[in-house]
Order: C-alpha cells, then sequence, then structure tokens
C-alpha cells in the first residue's frame, strides 16, 4: 500500500509543469524515504532528476517500494481538474496496475477520484558521479529564465562562462551577437534577489538553448536557481522544492569543434 | 409362342447382366509393343541427347553444358548476362516442370535508383550545421547506465502477474 497526501496539488502542478516538457513518460520510484524519479529526455541529452521528501508530505505511507510508471501528459491532464488549494493524495496498491489521484477541496465538500492506468516503463538509470565543482552560481531563478529566453532568440547555443568578475552569457547566431553579464551583488538583505558566485576555477562551456529553455519551466517553483559547472561535465540545474526535496536538471555540455 | 421364346431369354438375360459382364470388362493389356528394355531405351534417349547437343553447339559455337563458347573463332560473340552465382540454389526435390518459366524474386534484377539530388544537398546542410554549431554531448556520456536497483522487486511481481511481459535476458543471466 502506498499513499502521500499534499495539502497543496499546486506543487504537484508545478513540478508536472517542470518535467512534462522534457519527459513523455516517466518511472517513480516511491520507498520509506521519498519519491524518486530519474529520466532522461528522448535525444539522451539531459537528465531529470527529481526527489521528494517523505517528510515533506502531510502523510506518507509506503510499504513496499513500488514503481510507478506515468504519461506525464495524463498525470498532468488528471492535475489540470484540481484547484491549487486542493488536497491530494496519491493512492497504489502494492501489486496494483493502477493509481489513484483523490482531490479533496477545501471550502466545500468536494472529493474528486481519478484513477490512472500505470506504464511497465522499462528505463535506463544513470549513476551521477559525485562531482566537485569549479563553479557554482546562485540567481534568481526568474532572471535565469529571462537570460536564457532572451539570449535563444538569437542562436542555437548559449555560452556560459564563470569567472571573479562574474557569469557572462553569449550567443551568437545570423542577426549577431548578445551578451549578457551579471556580477556578485554585495549586498545580502534579500537572498532571493542576490547573485553569489563561488568559484575555484574559471569555466566556460557551451550548451543548447533548448534544453536550458526547458529547464526555466521549473521556475515556479522557486525564486532561486543554483548552476554547478565544471569543464567538461554536464552543467547542473537545481531548483529547491521548499519543504519537499528538489528537481535537478543535468545537460551535456556542446564540444568543441576542434577535439574531433 | 416364338414372342414369348424370345422374351424368356433375353429377361433371363438382363436379370443376370451384373455377375455375366464381369469376365468381359477385363483390362486391355498396357503392353502393346512387347515387353520394355529400360537400358536400350536410356541407351537411346542418352545417344539422341547427345547427338541434339552436339549438333546445336556446332551450330551456335557454344557449350551448353559448361556454358562456354567453344572456339573464340566462331561466328557469335557469347556474354554472360546474369551475375554469377557464388552457391548454386538448392530446388525442392518435388520440382515441377517448366519452374524455369518462372522467375524467383531474387533472380529479378531492378533497377536502383541512384539519389546523387539529395546527397549532395545533404552533405551542404550538414557541412552548414557544423559550421554554426558544436556537435552536442549525450548525458550517458558521463554518466554510467545503471540497473533500477530500487525498481527490481516490483518488476519481478509485475512480471509474475502478466507473463506477456517476460523479464529480459540480461537481468535473467545476472
Amino acid at each position: 500500500m502506498f499513499e502521500a497526501r499534499l495539502t497543496q496539488s499546486a506543487i504537484f502542478k508545478k513540478v508536472l509543469d517542470a518535467i512534462k516538457d522534457l519527459l513523455n513518460e516517466a518511472s517513480f520510484d516511491c520507498s520509506e524515504s521519498g519519491i524518486q524519479l530519474q529520466a532522461m529526455d528522448n535525444s539522451h541529452v539531459s537528465l531529470v532528476s527529481l526527489t521528494l521528501k517523505s517528510d515533506g508530505f502531510d502523510k506518507y505511507r509506503c510499504d513496499r517500494n513500488l514503481t510507478m510508471g506515468m504519461n506525464l501528459a495524463s498525470m498532468s491532464k488528471i492535475f489540470k481538474c484540481s484547484s491549487n488549494d486542493d488536497t491530494v493524495t496519491i493512492k497504489a496498491q502494492d501489486d496494483a496496475d493502477t493509481v489513484t489521484f483523490m482531490f479533496e477541496a477545501k471550502k466545500q465538500d468536494k472529493i474528486s477520484d481519478y484513477e490512472m492506468k500505470l506504464m511497465n516503463l522499462d528505463q535506463e538509470h544513470l549513476g551521477i558521479p559525485e562531482t566537485e565543482f569549479s563553479c557554482v552560481i546562485k540567481m534568481p531563478s526568474g532572471e535565469f529564465a529571462r537570460i536564457v529566453k532572451d539570449l535563444s532568440q538569437f542562436g542555437e547555443s548559449i555560452v556560459i562562462s564563470c569567472t571573479k568578475e562574474g557569469v557572462k552569457f553569449s550567443t551568437s547566431g545570423d542577426i549577431g551577437s548578445a551578451n549578457v553579464k551579471i556580477a556578485q551583488t554585495s549586498n545580502f538583505d534579500k537572498e532571493e534577489e542576490c547573485v553569489s558566485i563561488d568559484m575555484q576555477e574559471p569555466v566556460t562551456l557551451t550548451f543548447a538553448c533548448q534544453y536550458l529553455n526547458s529547464f526555466t519551466k521549473a521556475t515556479p517553483l522557486t525564486p532561486v536557481v543554483q548552476l554547478s559547472m565544471s569543464d567538461n561535465v554536464p552543467l547542473v540545474v537545481e531548483y529547491q522544492i521548499p519543504d519537499l526535496g528538489h528537481l535537478r536538471y543535468y545537460l551535456a555540455p556542446k564540444i568543441e569543434e576542434d577535439e574531433n | 409362342m416364338s414372342t414369348s421364346l424370345y422374351c424368356n431369354p433375353l429377361g433371363h438375360f438382363l436379370s443376370k447382366t451384373g455377375p455375366q459382364f464381369k469376365p468381359e470388362t477385363r483390362k486391355v493389356k498396357r503392353s502393346l509393343f512387347g515387353p520394355i528394355d529400360h537400358v536400350s531405351s536410356q541407351k537411346f534417349l542418352e545417344e539422341e541427347l547427345e547427338r541434339i547437343r552436339t549438333t546445336q553447339s556446332e551450330k551456335w559455337n557454344f557449350d551448353f553444358q559448361h556454358e562456354v563458347p567453344l572456339s573464340q573463332r566462331g561466328g557469335f560473340q557469347w556474354k554472360s548476362v546474369a551475375p554469377i552465382k557464388i552457391k548454386p540454389r538448392k530446388r525442392p526435390i518435388n520440382d515441377f516442370e517448366g519452374q524455369d518459366l518462372y522467375a524467383i524474386p531474387d533472380d529479378v534484377i531492378r533497377p536502383t535508383p541512384i539519389r546523387f539530388m539529395q546527397e549532395k544537398e545533404e552533405v551542404t546542410s550538414s557541412q552548414k550545421s557544423h559550421q554554426n554549431s558544436k556537435p552536442q554531448r549525450l548525458i550517458t556520456d558521463f554518466m554510467p547506465v545503471k540497473k533500477r536497483s530500487s525498481s527490481d522487486c516490483s518488476k519481478k511481481i509485475a512480471s509474475i502477474e502478466r507473463p506477456s511481459k517476460l523479464p529480459r535476458l540480461s537481468e535473467l543471466s545476472s
């Protein structure tokens, strides 16, 4: 028997919106410690890793480890049927091939049940190596989304270079080139608005705009985003889900042509 | 009197047709020309075939048995048309006559279209893309593919319930 209850279905809605761009379906691994999801996008360029801790739920029960393969578009459809302040309960029997989403409205006596068929997905699981990153940048998530959106108009890929002075996002295309530089902020009054750079070594890497744009769909989850970079290692874009866990995106860099 | 006398034997005759006619419908002798000498007829056939072969070979200046021209100075110039088969096709035993008249699908030589125009386009487009962007690496280049350890138990349960979806060979072997 698996049961997880969350007073705000809005969080789940936001998580779904953040991953359904990249993934069509995904396996939710449920265990005593919480719900985990790890999946690559179709082109195997990026990886989505979601962790929802059991402590963050209002009620959590998982008698036996359970993997639920779900179609994210269908799941998103179901969650669209709920209001943001509805309480959601996810239920599944140990041996069932369906999952039930129950929404309870706060103000009125209204309970909606949605049962969804599970899928038997055979997805590859990747071992994410522990990496000491050369650069860790914390910045407002809205700012990051804005930069990526703006620059993707000019070119297919964005070069992110991190130095002591700050972070530079640049691109070039048919129209011309574009550069956005942001420096580390000195006042720490508002943590949500500050830019902090923890740098061991300067790093410059190139990434495809398309994926970065998909990552920024997670912006509504949290006001701060963390970018971790090292030379010749995938970029990590991390969004903390308050009290519940985190959503991490890994993106393989584009390599210099000279190497081949 | 006479009629009655005539009628009676006829009626008697007709009533006994069944058993009486049987010995008269004995099989006709098939051997019209005496016993067959198989050896001599075979010899005759071979001689006849050999005669046809040699006369035709002389006529066309071609050894039909070995499929080669007899001499270079002949009036005909022979060229092989079909591709040379390395392995002769094994035919079924109950080979029916005239099978050679029908084309075997593999023997049909179809013209192959050459799309040189498209190839040209592809080359130019790939050159363009190479000029504009760097090649994209895959996430699997950096992270090793592992087995889903946490889901193994649940997968086994699923496979028991639904026999149509059997566990993979790789899972079974390890």
